[in-house]
């Protein structure tokens, strides 16, 4: 059967008109130029500056093994304690119906929006000698966290702990429940489908999510330097030795930077197929 | 040795009010619409959803009980499911997902696979045994989530529409498949379909799930021959025979023949829609390759459409518009020539 349809206006529409403006594409091209330029210029100059000869020597300079000691273990610590309270956070944002997730959220959120300098302010009201749990823990236990390389350690987990939660908490979401349920089925205790089902399935998300963790915990500054101070040996890390070097011996600033340059590099390499699928 | 389940819930704006019982060795079919209530009635079954009130038992076993404040979890269930996505595990192996519910009872690893292996060999993929589930055909895929429910020895069988992942050709090779599985199966069987076909070949007794509501219970027979609503007088469009077909000739149970298309052999299921089973006050001739003698035991008034119950060799429900049927100027008892042409019939495996 034939359906005749029947057009009310006798005349059709007018085509669109289709205008080319040559100025839309030279000024895309000129901003979009100038953008790329902003981030290649300083790079390149960094690698202009640096001096390839001393390289081995600046690196292994007892203050820059110092640093590079203090940043490895801090970022490795705080990666490793992102990894064992962040998860269970992200767990209790996805999995329960725990009343005022969304404010949770926002608050483990906070920290990769929050200024890190106002973030080391606020773990020394917590943590310092006189700050709320700071003076307890003091009192009670001995134990001082400010100006120590635990307290590091704590300043670098609390900027980083949002990448891990925010990366975890998407892959628990996207997992495929219907699998739990079909292993709880088969006899699998709540632990055993973490184990055996659901961790299988969140194991990328986790490794990039550990890997974003620690490459923001190495590249830590303004908290630390609040909270933690900058005493070469105990709480200096690479950063603030780049800071400080800058004024002293800009060589030694320029090789410390290129190091976590290669860092950040090869972490965007490594995690590109992750990230691809976003582009 | 039973199931015996009073289940009330509500699941949103969705209540499930169903009572059943169903035997050791019986297959009971839960047939519905979607929406009906089917799968929430299975997920009852197996924990993943608690009752509301009511009271389940496997076995003389209680599983869930509200008002005793009674809930065996899941886990702790004997209850196999075989789910409508089949849902194995995609980054284990064939065998490893079959070893899965073992490897949960505290077997090791390596007896776990052994048992697994034997499942794999009892559903002839005993030479898929490492490979993923990707990499399986959707048979092999549904027998292997099949070995994966049966291998931990549940008391009780649950399938979800087992046959509806499948493309339609592997079905008929399934069905059977399914229905020897089920058979050997020692316990309670209950597969949940919306798709008649499956329930009328596959369960033993029938239960019409609507809205929640129990509609009809009984043997496929007796749904067949009086449907009480409208979705079992939609879905009952289908006659049942079964029978032996050899050549183009089907030899019913009962002794008779009817002239069927020649692409089966062996035991057959027959399906024959009322509406092409037509009436004539004489003997027709010319085309209709089947034609027999009959009474009419009754009719039933759906709509414009009557269904006319008709006894003879074979005995049918034949689908004629009252119009039509107005101009045969037939009553209840009155003898009738049936006709049916041969390509009408749908012959398929049993």
């Amino acid at each position: 059967m034939t359906v005749v349809v029947q057009s009310p206006a006798t005349t059709p529409p007018p085509p669109p008109r289709v205008r080319r403006s040559r100025w839309l594409t030279v000024t895309v091209a000129l901003l979009g130029g100038l953008g790329l330029l902003l981030f290649a210029v300083p790079l390149a100059s960094l690698l202009l500056r640096v001096p390839w000869a001393d390289t081995a020597s600046q690196l292994t300079s007892p203050q820059a093994l110092d640093a590079l000691r203090v940043s490895l273990l801090c970022s490795v610590c705080a990666t490793v304690l992102c990894l064992v309270l962040g998860l269970p956070v992200a767990w209790i944002l996805t999995r329960t119906r725990m009343p005022g997730r969304s404010v949770l959220r926002a608050i483990t959120t906070l920290p990769v929006v929050l200024p890190p300098v106002v973030g080391g302010v606020a773990l020394l009201l917590a943590f310092g000698r006189e700050g709320v749990l700071g003076r307890f823990l003091d009192e009670a236990f001995g134990i001082r966290l400010a100006f120590s390389t635990s307290g590091v350690i704590l300043a670098e987990t609390f900027v980083a702990m949002p990448f891990l939660v925010l990366t975890v908490c998407g892959a628990l979401q996207s997992a495929d429940r219907q699998l739990e349920e079909a292993a709880r089925t088969l006899g699998a205790s709540p632990w055993t489908v973490f184990r055996r089902v659901t961790l299988p399935q969140i194991r990328p998300s986790l490794l990039s999510g550990a890997v974003l963790c620690w490459a923001r915990a190495l590249g830590e500054f303004g908290a630390t330097i609040t909270f933690a101070g900058n005493l070469p040996g105990t709480t200096q890390t690479l950063p603030l030795a780049v800071y400080v070097a800058l004024e002293q011996s800009p060589e030694a600033a320029v090789v410390l930077s290129l190091l976590l340059l290669a860092v950040s590099l090869s972490i965007l390499i490594g995690l590109r197929k992750q990230w691809a699928a976003g582009l | 040795m039973t199931l015996t389940a009073r289940m009330r819930l509500t699941n949103g704006n969705f209540g499930l009010d169903v009572d059943i019982e169903v035997a050791d060795r019986e297959t009971v079919a839960v047939l519905g619409p979607n929406g009906a209530g089917k799968s929430t009635l299975l997920r009852a079954l197996a924990g993943l959803h608690r009752l509301g009130a009511g009271r389940l038992a496997l076995n003389g076993r209680v599983l869930d009980d509200p008002a005793a404040g009674s809930f065996v979890p899941p886990e702790c269930r004997p209850v196999g499911v075989v789910f409508q996505n089949l849902r194995l595990f995609p980054n284990l192996t064939a065998v490893d997902n079959v070893a899965f519910g073992l490897r949960c009872r505290g077997l090791s690893r390596r007896e776990a696979n052994q048992r697994a292996a034997t499942w794999l060999d009892r559903v002839g993929l005993a030479d898929r045994a490492g490979a993923r589930p990707a990499e399986l055909s959707g048979g092999q895929a549904q027998r292997i989530a099949m070995a994966r429910a049966l291998a931990v020895a549940p008391e009780m069988l649950l399938l979800d529409e087992p046959l509806s992942a499948l493309d339609v050709g592997m079905r008929a090779e399934m069905r059977r498949d399914l229905q020897r599985a089920l058979e050997s199966f020692p316990g309670v069987r209950l597969v949940v379909t919306h798709d008649p076909t499956e329930a009328f070949t596959l369960g033993d007794r029938l239960i019409i799930l609507e809205e929640g509501r129990v509609v009809q219970t009984g043997t496929p027979a007796e749904v067949t021959a009086r449907p009480r609503s409208q979705y079992v007088a939609q879905f009952v469009g289908i006659n049942l025979l079964r029978g032996w077909a050899d050549r183009g000739r089907l030899t019913v149970e009962g002794g008779f023949e009817l002239v069927v298309p020649e692409t089966a052999h062996g035991e057959v299921w027959a399906g024959i829609r009322p509406r092409s089973v037509a009436l004539h006050r004489t003997r027709p001739d010319g085309s209709p390759r089947n034609t027999w003698l009959c009474r009419i035991e009754s009719l039933d008034v759906e709509r414009e459409v009557l269904r006319v119950v008709l006894a003879g060799k074979p005995s049918l429900v034949a689908e004629v518009t009252a119009e039509a049927f107005a101009d045969l100027a037939l009553r209840t008892g009155d003898a009738v020539w049936a006709s049916l042409k041969a390509t009408e019939i749908e012959v398929f495996p049993a």
